[in-house]
């Protein structure tokens, strides 16, 4: 099939677009050095593990469009609290799975109202306010962390690494939720309120917009999508641990700004989360497998990020 | 003589921010189909002032009376339940959504199912700007790839939707080329002949003067007094903006 001129320009016109691209690139550049060998293997691995960050990513995407200085670091934190409070509380059976379900959406709604009131109460900003609550969050899940050894309930490790025709499961869900939250953020009050607050605060209250209360729910919402992070990512490998959350905490950045995101707020992108996810994975496959060293990814992804930034920030001055 | 109930009335105005007393005893009213005139220099307290009758900073001390009715405004959401709207002089538009999303921002029409409802919106939007300024066609882009005339139909047609009866101005035509100042102007007319009053926020005098039917000066945050625009000159009125003293003072 050939696209057609203007169809083409549209396309390459969507934010999401490029990240897409890229990760068929960095996907090409593995295979062809494997000589084709794993190709499926690689793209069901990084359907597994982009889709941990998917649901963080998305959370994310939600707190920085709120705009400039909105962000929340307590999503490592939060991760480690929800895998480790519902691994003891479910115990290993499927006895307490709805509990446990319940408790870790407990967690995310507690986490999320603590740094909200943090920033809007004392006034602190979101920066340092999510990151000193993560510290806060993180102690608690250590005091807790005796749940650490508990194996995850049968159900729940089987949901999670379930496969339908090579496809896994919990990515499936997961592509549900993500087009879920496409249609909060295009079609409903809420979603146009986050973006009318990101692009100009001043003008939403004006407006006549509760601006204070779609802050809150957004930072809820961030917190109940890291706790439900925590919950999968536990059934996943096999039980909680209290650094699974660490990488995340730059991941979610990432993802949201790969994908298309605006970082100054007010423009947020869906379909590009996933891209970038699966983009962000690839890439260090690719690294992987071209033998390149820890460090080596780290400064690639770092450089990755920077340059859509700048990639971002240069088309924005154009208007 | 019978005495028309006024739309509005401002009595005994106080504001203060901090030691700043930035608006003090100051009483203007407004007639229905009238245009008044708040002028004076930068930080003369007049969009202070106004800013307490749209709810965006509420006062400390003093009464609001709409169509003789004590009320409070606290919120621009109370403004909005008397008829007030307000154009503001930066345009206060959200820069990615489209004009339509603009128009019905903090009020959007839903469908049944609780979603929004984007195609009623266009085409309630379309209908009311097409009144206003009808070569404005494209109004699914994002306002920010819009003329300052197109923004400000945006932000008219935002108010006149809404069924207001009070309009407040703020430098309407401070981001406008002559063609749009023009057609501003004469979309004033038209909402005067429909019986909406305007408060009119300007520091061009010249503006003010072809358009106000009454002119009200303020300096340092007192009222310095109210003329006619038909038994007053402009150099009368640049006196009390600079002066603050009123000529018609003995007069009156």
């Amino acid at each position: 099939m050939i696209l057609k001129g203007p169809a083409l320009e549209r396309l390459f016109k969507k934010p999401w677009i490029w990240s897409y691209l890229g990760t068929l690139i960095v996907w090409l550049i593995t295979v062809s050095f494997t000589k084709g060998q794993g190709a499926g293997d690689i793209i069901t691995a990084a359907l597994s593990f982009a889709t941990f960050t998917v649901i963080v990513g998305l959370g994310q995407m939600f707190v920085i469009t709120t705009g400039p200085g909105n962000i929340d670091l307590s999503i490592p934190a939060n991760i480690a609290l929800s895998g480790a409070v519902t691994m003891k509380i479910m115990d290993g059976t499927n006895d307490m799975l709805v509990v446990g379900f319940l408790v870790a959406m407990g967690c995310g709604l507690l986490v999320g109202i603590f740094n909200y009131s943090l920033i809007r109460i004392l006034k602190i900003p979101p920066i340092i306010a999510t990151l000193s609550s993560s510290f806060l969050v993180l102690s608690t899940a250590i005091a807790y962390g005796r749940g650490l050894k508990v194996k995850p309930p049968p159900f729940l490790a089987d949901f999670t690494t379930e496969m339908v025709y090579g496809v896994p499961m919990l990515a499936l869900v997961v592509i549900g939720l993500a087009f879920g939250l496409s249609v909060v953020l295009h079609r409903t009050l809420y979603g146009r309120s986050v973006l009318a607050i990101g692009q100009n605060m001043r003008a939403a209250r004006l407006a006549g917009i509760n601006v204070e209360r779609i802050r809150f729910a957004t930072y809820v919402l961030s917190g109940l999508l890291a706790s439900l992070c925590g919950l999968a990512l536990a059934g996943f490998s096999g039980g909680a641990s209290l650094n699974m959350g660490e990488e995340y905490l730059l991941a979610s950045i990432a993802v949201v700004v790969i994908g298309g995101t605006s970082v100054a707020g007010g423009r947020a992108n869906v379909p590009g989360i996933w891209g970038a996810s699966l983009f962000m994975f690839l890439l260090v496959t690719m690294l992987n497998t071209l033998g390149a060293s820890g460090g080596v990814r780290l400064i690639m992804t770092g450089l990755i990020i920077i340059a859509v930034i700048t990639a971002a920030g240069g088309e924005k001055q154009q208007h | 003589m019978t005495k028309q109930t006024p739309l509005v009335e401002m009595r005994n105005i106080h504001k203060r921010f901090g030691g700043v007393h930035a608006v003090r005893d100051v009483s203007i009213d407004l007639m229905p189909g009238e245009v008044v005139g708040v002028v004076g220099h930068n930080g003369a307290g007049k969009t202070v002032l106004i800013k307490a009758l749209s709810g965006a900073i509420p006062c400390d001390e003093g009464k609001i009376i709409i169509n003789g009715q004590s009320v409070e405004i606290k919120r621009p959401r109370d403004a909005r339940r008397y008829g007030i709207e307000c154009i503001y002089q930066t345009l206060a538009l959200s820069d990615n959504l489209d004009a339509p999303a603009n128009l019905f921002l903090g009020r959007e029409l839903m469908t049944r199912y609780g979603m929004l409802d984007d195609g009623a919106m266009e085409n309630e939007a379309r209908k009311v700007i097409q009144r206003l300024n009808p070569n404005f066609t494209n109004i699914k882009d994002p306002v920010r790839n819009m003329s300052g005339g197109q923004r400000q139909s945006v932000a008219i047609a935002r108010a006149i939707y809404f069924n207001a009866k009070i309009l407040i101005m703020d430098e309407p035509t401070a981001a406008l080329g002559p063609q749009e100042t023009a057609m501003v102007a004469e979309l004033i007319e038209q909402l005067k002949s429909e019986g909406i009053g305007i408060f009119l926020i300007s520091h061009d005098l010249h503006g003010v003067f072809d358009l106000a039917d009454r002119i009200s000066v303020m300096k340092n945050g007192r009222l310095v007094g109210t003329r006619r625009t038909d038994q007053v000159s402009k150099d009368e009125v640049l006196g009390m903006i600079i002066l603050g003293k009123n000529p018609g003072e003995q007069v009156q």
